[in-house]
Order: structure tokens, then C-alpha cells, then sequence
């Protein structure tokens, strides 16, 4: 169990250190990202468009930066598995501690990210600082559906290889249909079961309405729908890895 | 004699087979064509192609096995097993003790990384028994490599031939209980390939036990006490090494 909790940090710090290539100008590189999209975005909407809601900027930076770690999560995991097999084939290191090390490394990256929301919060809105404490609690929920949104992908994709053509496809629809730029209150009553039935929405709701709202008994059950969503993914991750996990080495 | 020494590896009765496609289609664009085209045409198909057949096989320390066969014989497969890389769904492998194989002699791990970070990787996947010893690994196997300057720059930028030396320095840095190794050699430089085999030479005798596949007959020789030949997903010889080059030879007169 300690080896490999030491194998995971270092290949997690081996990916990072990829990904940054080893300098904090890479590091810049990664986070500036989420911060172009974010600022064409805020643009267009608040400025062109003159959505009229409360603190607009916040608001998008609440749901964009979540959505942003599910997406390129799940890019990159989900060819994972192919791109990775000289690794599953060669070496004593199994798939799942792979995968896990490529959430964790986009994981870390949404962190330093959120400290973005973390200084626009306090530059717009220092005395509602206290809702901090409670970030963790959507933050683990999100990460536990988008670990297993990654291997249902990853494991899928092994068998049907074009499926990350199709994911990629379907999460720049999905960006339209998630109440992300707009809030959900702006969809008329007849189209209001596409949100239900999203669960995307659903997982990143928690975080609009807490930094929107503060942690009201609304943040909760929120929350309580996001972390059911979440065990829902999970199961279907679990079944579709033990289904998957004895031929995935022979197909990767 | 050899029946007294520690028992490392019991094989019994293992049997692998490859799955054939679990589906008749291997994209999404197929199943939604043939859905459309055909809505109630068969989609799933089950079957298998077997690679191992009930393999059994005891490995002792001391023991320096010459894994011969021609290719597609199983060998590297039932070394995957061995090493627990491919979970068989019959028989049993017993293992009494820690495992190091080598597949791949040019593995790239990481190509934006350099050839030092690499090698630190190398060391932390494969000498979790020798934590402590990691820094000391590290240094000793880059200094082996002779990559001098070229050790602090990325890997991707390496020839063949220089991630062979990186990843066999390292690996053979340190002896195992069960050592594997999949046709090492191929791919060193020349020069290299002299100075490489008397460390592996010198990892061979060091460690407990050691299966060892290549098609060099001289390479086998020179390393083994015993010889395994495999054809067809059997194990159709077992014993001394004259009477299995022997035998493979036969073997190989048939094929031709």
C-alpha cells in the first residue's frame, strides 16, 4: 500500500513535470488555459451578449472551471490506455495506478486554477470569503465522478477506439446544454428536464450555488444530488472494470 | 540435488487464451452504421484463441532457464503471466519472491523528460525493495550508461541504442529473486552489447533465479542450466540445453 502511494506521487510528478516541462513558465502555460477561455468567454457573454445576473463573472468562473477539469479529464484519459500500453505491457505498473496518475495530475492543475476563482472572489467580494471551507466538500464529489467517468472512457475505448472521437464530440454539445454561461433559472419551463437529466449540471451546480448563494440548506441538497450522481458513476465504473479489466491488457 | 533448493515459482496446469473481439465492430461509427443497417444483426460474439496450454512448471533458486521457441510459441506470454502482467483465468502461478522483468529494452517512458529523471522513474517502479538504495542506483547506472551529456537531456531526443543502455543500466543495477528477460540485447550498440553482457552476466549470477528468452543459441548457452522449449503454447521440453537445441532444431526443420 506505501509503494503505491510512492509509485503514484512519482509518476504524478513525473507527469507534471511533462506537462510543465520543468519550468514555472510551463506551469503558466497550463493555467493560461482555462484563463483565455474563460476571458473570451466572459466577453462574449457579459459584454456582447449583456447577460444580466447577479455577479456574472463569478458565476462563470464557478461552473467553467469544474467543467474544464471534467473535459480535460476526460480527454486525456480516454485514449489513455492505448496511448499507455508499452507502459501496461512492460512494466509492473498497473492500469488503474496510470489513470489515476493522469486524474490526479489535472486534478492538481484544477487546483491552481481555482485559485483564480480564489482571487477574483476576493477582489469582487472579500467578506464572503467564508465559503472557502466548504469548496473541498463539491471538490471531492466532482473528483470522485470524474475518476470514474475517466475509466468507464479509458476502459471503453480500448475496444471501441473512435470513442474519444465521439466523447470530445459530445462534451462541445454538452458545453451548450449545461447551464454554465447562462444559470439554469434562464430555461424555459418546457426545456427544463434537459438540465434534470443531466448530470454534468448537476455535479458543477454545487459550486455555482455556493459561490452565488453561500452554503445555504439550497448548497446541501445540491450537494447531496451531486454526491448520488457521483456514486452512480462510480458503480458503473466499477462494473464496466471488472468486465473490462482481463482483456484490456490484450486489446491496449 | 536441486530438488532441495528454495522453491521460487510454481506453475501448475496455467492455461491462457486471447479474446477474440468482444464485439463484432471496433469503432462507433460501425455500430452505428450496422445498427442502422441492420437493426437486429449479431453484435457480440465470444470466442478465443489460446496462447497457453496447460503450462506446468517449478522454478528453483539456481536455477537459469533458456527459454527457447519460435515466435508465437508462447514464450512471452507465459513470461507476462509470470510476472503477473496478464491475469490467466486457469491454473495457478505460485511466486516466492519479488519479480523484475524486462520486456522492452528501449522503453521511453516519459520523452519530455531527461535521461536522468527517467532513470529515477525506472529505479522507483522496479527496486521497491531497495528504497534506500535509489539515489545510489540512480548515479551508479547513469555513470554505467557513458550517455554523459546526453543524460540530462530529454529522452525523446535519444536514439534507439542510447534508451536500450539507459533502461538496461538501471534494470540491472541490482540482483532479484526471479529475474526475467525478454531478448534484452536487441538493440545495444556493439560496443555497448560487451560491457552490457557482463553486467547482465553478473546480474544472471547474482540473482535466485532467471528465465531467459532469446533466439541466440550462444547467448543461452553461455547463461543457462537448463532449457524449456516451447511450441504451440506447450512446454515440450524441459531439461538440458544440447538435447533442447536438438530438439528445437527438429522442430524448426518441420516448420521450414
Amino acid at each position: 500500500m506505501k509503494a503505491d502511494l510512492r509509485l503514484l506521487y512519482v509518476l504524478t510528478m513525473a507527469n507534471l513535470k511533462s506537462r510543465y516541462r520543468n519550468t514555472f513558465y510551463g506551469f503558466l502555460w497550463v493555467i493560461l488555459n482555462p484563463i483565455l477561455i474563460f476571458a473570451v468567454q466572459a466577453y462574449a457573454f457579459k459584454i456582447i451578449f449583456k447577460i444580466q445576473y447577479m455577479n456574472y463573472t463569478t458565476f462563470l468562473l464557478s461552473g467553467l472551471l469544474p467543467w474544464l477539469f471534467i473535459v480535460q479529464s476526460v480527454e486525456m484519459c480516454t485514449n489513455l490506455f492505448v496511448n499507455y500500453a508499452n507502459f501496461i505491457r512492460n512494466l509492473p505498473v498497473g492500469p488503474l495506478t496510470l489513470l489515476l496518475t493522469q486524474v490526479l495530475d489535472n486534478f492538481i492543475n484544477f487546483l491552481f486554477s481555482f485559485l483564480i476563482l480564489v482571487i477574483a472572489f476576493f477582489a469582487t467580494e472579500p467578506e464572503k470569503f467564508k465559503i472557502l471551507f466548504f469548496m473541498p466538500l463539491p471538490v471531492l464529489s466532482l473528483a470522485l465522478s470524474i475518476g470514474s467517468l475517466c475509466l468507464i472512457f479509458a476502459s471503453v475505448n480500448v475496444i471501441l477506439r473512435d470513442l474519444k472521437f465521439v466523447t470530445s464530440f459530445l462534451f462541445s454539445l454538452l458545453f451548450y446544454l449545461t447551464p454554465i454561461f447562462y444559470p439554469a433559472q434562464f430555461i424555459p419551463e418546457q426545456f427544463k428536464i434537459l438540465v434534470t437529466l443531466n448530470p454534468f449540471y448537476h455535479v458543477i451546480h454545487p459550486f455555482q450555488i455556493l459561490t452565488m448563494s453561500g452554503y445555504g440548506a439550497e448548497f446541501f441538497s445540491s450537494l447531496l444530488l451531486s454526491y448520488g450522481i457521483s456514486a452512480i458513476f462510480a458503480v458503473i465504473a466499477y462494473v464496466v472494470w471488472n468486465r473490462m479489466k482481463g482483456y484490456l491488457i490484450f486489446y491496449a | 540435488m536441486r530438488e532441495n533448493k528454495k522453491l521460487l515459482l510454481d506453475i501448475k496446469n496455467l492455461s491462457l487464451a486471447f479474446p477474440l473481439r468482444l464485439i463484432t465492430s471496433s469503432s462507433m461509427r460501425d455500430i452505428f452504421i450496422s445498427t442502422l443497417a441492420g437493426p437486429f444483426s449479431k453484435k457480440f460474439e465470444r470466442g478465443s484463441f489460446p496462447v497457453l496450454k496447460d503450462i506446468n512448471l517449478q522454478v528453483r533458486e539456481g536455477d537459469r532457464i533458456g527459454l527457447i521457441g519460435v515466435n508465437g510459441a508462447g514464450k512471452s506470454t507465459l513470461c507476462r503471466c509470470i510476472s503477473g502482467y496478464y491475469q490467466p483465468r486457469t491454473g495457478s502461478i505460485e511466486r516466492n519472491g519479488a519479480i523484475r522483468a524486462l520486456f522492452e529494452p528501449a522503453l521511453g517512458l516519459y520523452p519530455e523528460l531527461s535521461g536522468r529523471e527517467n532513470a529515477r522513474i525506472l529505479a522507483e517502479i522496479y527496486f521497491q525493495q531497495y528504497r534506500d538504495e535509489i539515489d545510489e542506483i540512480v548515479k551508479e547506472s547513469l555513470e554505467f550508461s557513458e550517455l554523459k551529456n546526453f543524460i540530462d537531456a530529454p529522452i525523446k531526443t535519444y536514439s534507439k541504442g542510447m534508451l536500450v543502455r539507459l533502461t538496461l543500466s538501471v534494470l540491472s543495477a541490482r540482483p532479484a529473486d526471479i529475474l526475467i528477460l525478454d531478448e534484452v540485447f536487441d538493440g545495444a550498440d556493439e560496443f555497448f552489447r560487451e560491457k552490457l553482457s557482463a553486467r547482465i552476466k553478473k546480474l544472471i549470477d547474482t540473482s535466485g533465479a532467471v528465465i531467459f528468452v532469446s533466439h541466440y543459441e550462444a547467448q543461452i548457452a553461455n547463461v543457462s542450466n537448463r532449457a524449456v522449449v516451447m511450441g504451440e503454447g506447450k512446454i515440450i521440453y524441459d531439461g538440458e540445453i544440447t538435447a533442447a537445441y536438438a530438439l528445437y532444431r527438429a522442430l524448426k526443420g518441420d516448420l521450414d
